[in-house]
């Protein structure tokens, strides 16, 4: 595993990098590598950049996984390829947000009892 | 600011030149890289586009040529799951059965030990033809190498190379160790049509993904 995403506490991101991936498809029709990574900085501020060496792979995990399916365009003089979601990537997203929501709860109550 | 045709052959063949000799993880790779300088001209960055690409290659290639093994790495798996399906079409089942069919028959009336040197080759011909078929078509027709298609080869060999296992350890003599190898030989074969069974799937596939390419 590449330790490729570029922030403070990147131990605490990894996890979650096919989560985040598939939420931005999920928000966006289909999306290129290039675009993904840009979408993250921006949304989070320049927080969390997520690098070529760890995107790439997650993509291609997920494409194998039958959860992206690929179309290939040509952009400015270049071929791009870009990400959708499957109807199983769909129902996947759903989980994975479920699941680190329940797990952002959890941790909630016990960072901060008041709150949750 | 975009980057002009000479500039996206010019990473297209740093890359070639750089072992990412597969036009599928290639094209994603000229992609990214393309995009990340067209970014640094756009925010102002002056100088010539064959000093940013250089700096950016000083800084990035490791992690480029990284993506190239994972990529490899997923095709693998992938294909692993569809010749596993493919093996259970009826065409490969066919296959498997038919053969076994012949050997068997064979073995009651042909000198065992032609039959299974016989038996024992007809994997590896076939691998043969298919691996000349894949190499005429690549250099007769100038195609673009795709990962899928070559990766499987890599799959096939593996399977094969159990087969032959089986086939050098099995007695010559003992009769019940020449149905061992009718079974590994009728599985190899019909190994070789599941893979042709992907392999048209692929082709089609890179098709529709790469029309300007192919």
């Amino acid at each position: 595993m590449y330790i490729c995403i570029v922030m403070s506490n990147s131990k605490l991101y990894k996890g979650s990098l096919n989560t985040i991936i598939l939420k931005l498809l999920n928000e966006n029709d289909k999306m290129y590598g290039y675009e993904i990574t840009q979408k993250v900085k921006e949304l989070t501020k320049g927080e969390l950049k997520i690098t070529e060496g760890a995107l790439y792979p997650a993509l291609h995990k997920l494409e194998a996984e039958g959860l992206l399916d690929v179309e290939v365009a040509k952009v400015d003089n270049r071929l791009r390829k870009y990400y959708k979601l499957t109807e199983n990537g769909t129902k996947e997203t759903a989980n994975k947000l479920e699941e680190l929501a329940e797990y952002i709860k959890t941790m909630q109550a016990l960072v901060n009892p008041k709150l949750a | 600011m975009k980057l002009t045709k000479e500039h996206i052959q010019f990473i297209d063949q740093y890359l070639e030149n750089s072992d990412i000799i597969h036009v599928d993880i290639r094209t994603e790779m000229i992609d990214h890289v393309a995009s990340e300088i067209e970014a640094m001209m756009n925010k102002g960055d002056q100088r010539d586009f064959y000093f940013i690409f250089k700096d950016y290659m000083v800084a990035n290639k490791h992690r480029l040529l990284n993506n190239n093994k994972s990529f490899i790495k997923a095709t693998d798996k992938q294909l692993t799951q569809n010749i596993s399906r493919a093996l259970f079409k009826w065409p490969s089942l066919l296959t498997f059965f038919s053969c076994m069919l012949l050997f068997t028959s064979l073995n009651m009336t042909t000198d065992i030990s032609v039959l299974r040197s016989w038996v024992g080759g007809l994997p590896l011909i076939g691998f043969i033809i298919f691996g000349v078929y894949y190499f005429v078509q690549l250099r007769w027709f100038k195609l673009e190498r795709f990962s899928a298609l070559e990766r499987m080869g890599f799959i096939y060999a593996m399977g094969f190379n159990m087969f032959h296992f089986s086939w050098s350890v099995s007695s010559h003599n003992a009769i019940e160790s020449n149905y061992v190898v009718y079974i590994f030989s009728s599985l190899a074969l019909a190994l070789l049509v599941a893979m042709v069974l992907v392999a048209k799937n692929k082709v089609e596939d890179y098709k529709n993904r790469f029309k300007s390419l192919v």
